[in-house]
């Protein structure tokens, strides 16, 4: 039984028996149940008509207790104040994938051929894409981070995530195993970041772009980082799209084929270490729900 | 060919081919519950409107039950964009 179902039963008769997941060790938040917000998004799912399993409970909770800096997997940084955008895509349909982890009450969009599958939103390669974010929605252009975490090891020359304007130049994207095996990637700004050649071998985990300060940003692909020193922030005002590149007033293209299973924009990561904790963070919720890659 | 004719797994190999006004009639709609159907223009010469075999068969809107019997061709991607990347570094 989820605790969303255990929720409404338990207002007409006491089923504490049952209740699980209230401490620390067993995965709860400890001393009252699951994290509020944890809380809402479960419920959110339960209401589309999602069961949520005990393990996607668990694991559900541990990560926001986690992105607050409270969890059993990070316990030093807050991810959670700045958070812009969670898409766990969890479930097994739109409706269900399309909820807004971070509010619940919100939903994105997909379009196109994409495959809600149990691990994730798979893109088709041919037209299939998400709503990420709009960079409206960040609070400081200098701090804030874009994150996906890919399921398929392909070389394609296609965009993790992306917006493109054509009215100021500025992009936000990243091809994390682009041509010639390397990562490109810009962070509001019109000149591209890219890797030497051949240093991105994998095109699976997690990846994404980081902006921390005024000029310039980071770049990350499976835990390497890559660094472009310059180049100030400009907000291309238009939404970035997950597994394609948004450019307006063109039709969308370079779609990807993989499969994205989190999709995440908070504040500024600004060093290797934040990162790392981050990445095992994200990586310890992608093993909880079976959805981890080597 | 139809869309009963082809496994999942043949899915991206194939595309359901629309005429311009049934690409007209599908711009900002939805196929399913937040998801909306994104017509394009496949490689050919001269090029088709297509929709994914995915929008199709995974179509539960009402209105639009009748993309499930559109003509299914094989896909031709389209050519990739020209680069306008104007600086990059390592």
């Amino acid at each position: 039984m989820s605790w969303a179902k255990y929720k409404r039963l338990s207002s007409s008769k006491d089923l504490s028996i049952f209740r699980r997941g209230t401490t620390a060790s067993d995965g709860g938040g400890g001393g009252g149940g699951n994290d509020p917000d944890a809380q809402a998004y479960i419920d959110a799912l339960d209401a589309a008509g999602y069961t949520v399993s005990g393990a996607e409970e668990t694991a559900i909770n541990n990560h926001f207790l986690d992105l607050k800096g409270t969890g059993p997997n990070n316990s030093t940084y807050d991810w959670w104040t700045g958070i812009v955008r969670l898409l766990p895509f969890i479930g097994t349909n739109s409706a269900q994938q399309a909820i807004k982890a971070e509010s619940p009450a919100n939903s994105t969009t997909f379009a196109g051929g994409v495959t809600h599958n149990s691990t994730g939103v798979e893109g088709n390669g041919t037209n299939g894409y998400y709503v990420f974010f709009n960079p409206s929605e960040l609070t400081d252009g200098n701090n804030w981070s874009a994150w996906v975490y890919k399921r398929k090891d392909i070389a394609e020359d296609r965009y993790d995530f992306s917006a493109q304007s054509v009215a100021n130049g500025s992009r936000i994207r990243i091809r994390s195993r682009a041509t010639s095996d390397r990562l490109e990637a810009n962070a509001g700004n019109v000149n591209q970041l890219q890797s030497p050649n051949g240093s991105v071998t994998n095109g699976a985990g997690f990846v994404g772009i980081t902006k921390h300060q005024a000029q310039g940003f980071d770049a990350y692909a499976r835990g390497a980082q890559y660094n472009r020193p310059i180049d100030a922030y400009v907000d291309p005002a238009i939404d970035v799209y997950g597994l394609a590149n948004n450019v307006p007033p063109f039709s969308p293209n370079q779609y990807s084929a993989n499969e994205h299973a989190y999709a995440l924009v908070t504040s500024g990561i600004s060093t290797t270490t934040e990162e790392a904790a981050l990445r095992a963070t994200v990586e310890a919720f992608m093993t909880a729900l079976s959805r981890n890659v080597p | 060919m139809n869309l009963t004719e082809l496994k999942a797994s043949e899915y991206d190999k194939y595309v359901g081919l629309l005429t311009p006004i049934q690409k007209d009639q599908l711009v900002g709609r939805q196929y399913a519950p937040n998801s909306y159907f994104n017509p394009v223009l496949d490689g050919n010469q001269p090029p088709n409107w297509i929709i994914s075999v995915e929008e199709m068969a995974n179509c539960v809107n009402p209105h639009y039950e009748w993309v499930k019997a559109l003509p299914i061709i094989p896909w031709v991607a389209p050519a990739p964009p020209e680069p306008i990347d104007s600086d990059a570094t390592n």
